[in-house]
């Protein structure tokens, strides 16, 4: 159980960084987007190995791929990541865990269509291939013959 | 913009008359015409297309099948949104492709369990249209269906390569569990290549599913047929108890052209729009409009990977479906997806070991359910949530599971949630025998104007659990040879 003054401080600047959030737009990955997303990839999968630039187009294009997390809402997940306190606010807030999960279920799974993983990627580096959607005959897993 | 060959602009045939009229060129119309030009009476036929023709190409350039959003030509007061294509092929373009016929019950619902209305022909009237149909389809098809929807003929193609889960429930249950019959191609045809399960089917980057620009150009290019796009027909004029005339607006204005025999599928909103501003019909026109359930579950497989199957709905199950629980509660179907609906797992080296279902449920047609007209005569949908016969029907298929599912090993399954819209628009010019309670006739002529046909799955005067295209082409088939034979 979360002491109430804690839930209040997360409560608070969940409303903040929402509030600050709505009120810009901008190109490319939002600040904390990348690391938040790394973060939430990295305690999915482990440590892994790949540039920068690349790993920003992914940001990039995931985020605007799935709209819904490009908005403010997404921005307030990745604060919270970055602050590592997302694990206590989901406790705290069921309707945040669900989110949460949803958006780690999904990160994970463009994230290992996109770089042709299928499972702990260890030490090799890895390249951004391009998500999912945006290729035709690319599924890794279906049986055609 | 794409182009027919017979494409002509609406002013060329203002005022001429014509031996048939045809107004949509959706799966009801597109059949029909496929019939219709197979019969000497059929004559020289004018199609009116409210939207443009926007190859496939030109759809996936767009990202859209049409430039017209379908929520920009109706207002909306009922409890979901209701989608549809306007355009040269209306919902072929954004069908999935699912093709399950109707089961036999579903044409008895009345007589069987005493709720909804019975049909006004059976299943084995409608059994050979069901074959031609999926012959022109090229249906992908599981020939042990026919142990519960009997078939004269096999499918055309083979069946898709199922997933591990599905092949091992096929294995459990072969007399209720079935690869997916479907319309995206096991096979290369000459129009279109086989499915790769790319995922994507309202807009299949390869083109692999049945739509009228792949496989029906030649039946609206053919030299009897004359096509006008951007045409949107107002209303239809009678005199005698028939339809004499067809009002149409384009860019350039109003026209008017005449018919002996007028064919109406412009979809279940926009069709009864039509009748509603023509003044034709009985308080019966527009009511009843309604669509399938639809709920989602999600199983936690403990060891079994998915996704392995070649086309995105690899299974389709009917453990859930007929019986006297109908009497209460609807029959569902359970579509089992060959795809990360909800993503992966989390946990490592469990990543596929997913399986969503889809639970779709049928829905008892309620008259208050209905397209009126706005002031300014355009649609407007009114209707209530779905029925307790409905939900009552997915909480009974979803309690089902995990006899249905004893096959595999399951470590659990949750809820995900009501789906928003099956996307399939039925029953507001329904069907029977009583003029008193139905719109049209057996054979889909409208009950007063006697040379009016209505296609589409408008004229449902039931909802199966089962996917719509499949019924509505056959009916199609069925009016046609009917009517012009």
């Amino acid at each position: 159980m979360i002491p109430v003054r804690r839930r209040t401080v997360i409560a608070a600047s969940v409303v903040t960084v929402l509030a600050v959030a709505g009120g810009f737009e901008m190109a490319g990955p939002r600040p904390g987007q990348s690391k938040a997303l790394r973060g939430i990839l990295q305690r999915m999968i482990g440590d892994f190995t790949m540039e920068e630039s690349a790993f920003d187009r992914f940001v990039e294009d995931f985020c605007a791929a799935k709209a819904h997390w490009s908005t403010f809402e997404a921005d307030a997940l990745a604060i919270l990541e970055n602050a590592g306190i997302i694990r206590s606010a989901a406790r705290a807030y069921p309707g945040l865990a669900s989110k949460l999960d949803q958006l780690e279920r999904q990160a994970l799974t463009e994230f290992a269509l996109a770089t042709g993983i299928q499972g702990p990627p260890g030490s090799h580096p890895l390249a951004y291939l391009g998500l999912f959607a945006s290729g035709a005959c690319n599924n890794p897993f279906a049986r055609l013959a | 913009m794409a182009r027919l060959k017979n494409l002509t602009p609406a002013e060329n045939v203002a005022g001429q008359h014509f031996d048939t009229i045809i107004i949509g060129s959706g799966f009801g119309s597109g059949f029909f015409l496929l019939e219709a030009l197979k019969h000497k009476r059929t004559g020289r036929v004018l199609l009116l297309e409210w939207g443009e023709i926007r190859s496939h190409a030109e759809q996936m350039e767009a990202g859209a099948h049409s430039a017209i959003k379908p929520g920009t030509t109706y207002t909306n007061s009922s409890a979901k949104p209701w989608n549809f294509t306007i355009g040269f092929g209306g919902g072929t373009n954004c069908w999935f492709g699912q093709t399950p016929r109707f089961h036999p019950s579903d044409f008895r619902l009345h007589s069987l369990y005493g709720v909804g209305r019975d049909w006004p022909f059976d299943y084995a009237e409608l059994e050979p249209y069901y074959c031609e149909a999926e012959e022109v389809m090229a249906i992908s098809g599981d020939e042990d269906m026919a142990a519960v929807l009997p078939r004269s003929r096999p499918f055309p193609q083979p069946a898709h390569i199922l997933s591990t889960p599905d092949a091992m429930l096929k294995k459990a249950r072969k007399d209720m569990h079935f690869a997916m019959p479907t319309a995206r191609a096991r096979l290369a045809t000459d129009s279109r290549p086989a499915c790769c399960a790319n995922l994507r089917c309202t807009l299949c980057p390869i083109d692999a599913k049945f739509t009228a620009n792949n496989s029906l150009t030649g039946v609206f290019e053919h030299p009897s047929v004359t096509f006008c796009a951007g045409a949107r027909v107002d209303h239809l004029e009678t005199e005698n108890g028939l339809v004499r005339s067809v009002h149409f607006e384009t860019g350039t204005g109003s026209h008017t052209v005449s018919g002996d025999l007028i064919v109406l599928g412009a979809n279940a909103i926009h069709s009864p729009a039509i009748l509603l501003r023509s003044g034709i019909g009985s308080g019966l026109t527009g009511r009843g409009l309604h669509e399938a359930y639809g709920i989602e579950a999600e199983v936690m497989l403990d060891g079994i990977d998915n996704f392995d199957g070649s086309t995105i709905t690899t299974g389709l199950d009917y453990g859930a479906y007929d019986g006297p629980f109908r009497k209460t509660s609807g029959s569902a179907l359970l579509y089992f997806e060959n795809r990360w609906k909800f993503g992966f797992r989390p946990e490592t080296g469990r990543w596929r070991q997913t399986l969503p279902i889809v639970i779709v449920v049928e829905e008892l047609p309620r008259d208050g359910d209905r397209i009126e007209l706005d002031p300014n005569g355009q649609p407007h949908v009114i209707g209530e949530a779905p029925s307790a016969y409905a939900r009552d029907g997915a909480e009974r298929a979803f309690n089902l599971l995990p006899e249905i599912l004893a096959a595999l090993p399951v470590e659990r399954i949750e809820k995900r949630g009501v789906r928003p819209t099956e996307s399939h628009l039925q029953g507001s010019l329904r069907m029977g025998t009583d003029p008193a309670r139905s719109v049209v006739d057996h054979n889909q002529i409208h009950h007063v104007c006697r040379n009016l046909a209505v296609v589409g799955s408008s004229v449902f005067p039931s909802c199966s659990a089962a996917n719509p295209s499949l019924t509505v082409a056959a009916m199609s088939l069925r009016a046609g040879r009917s009517l012009l034979a």
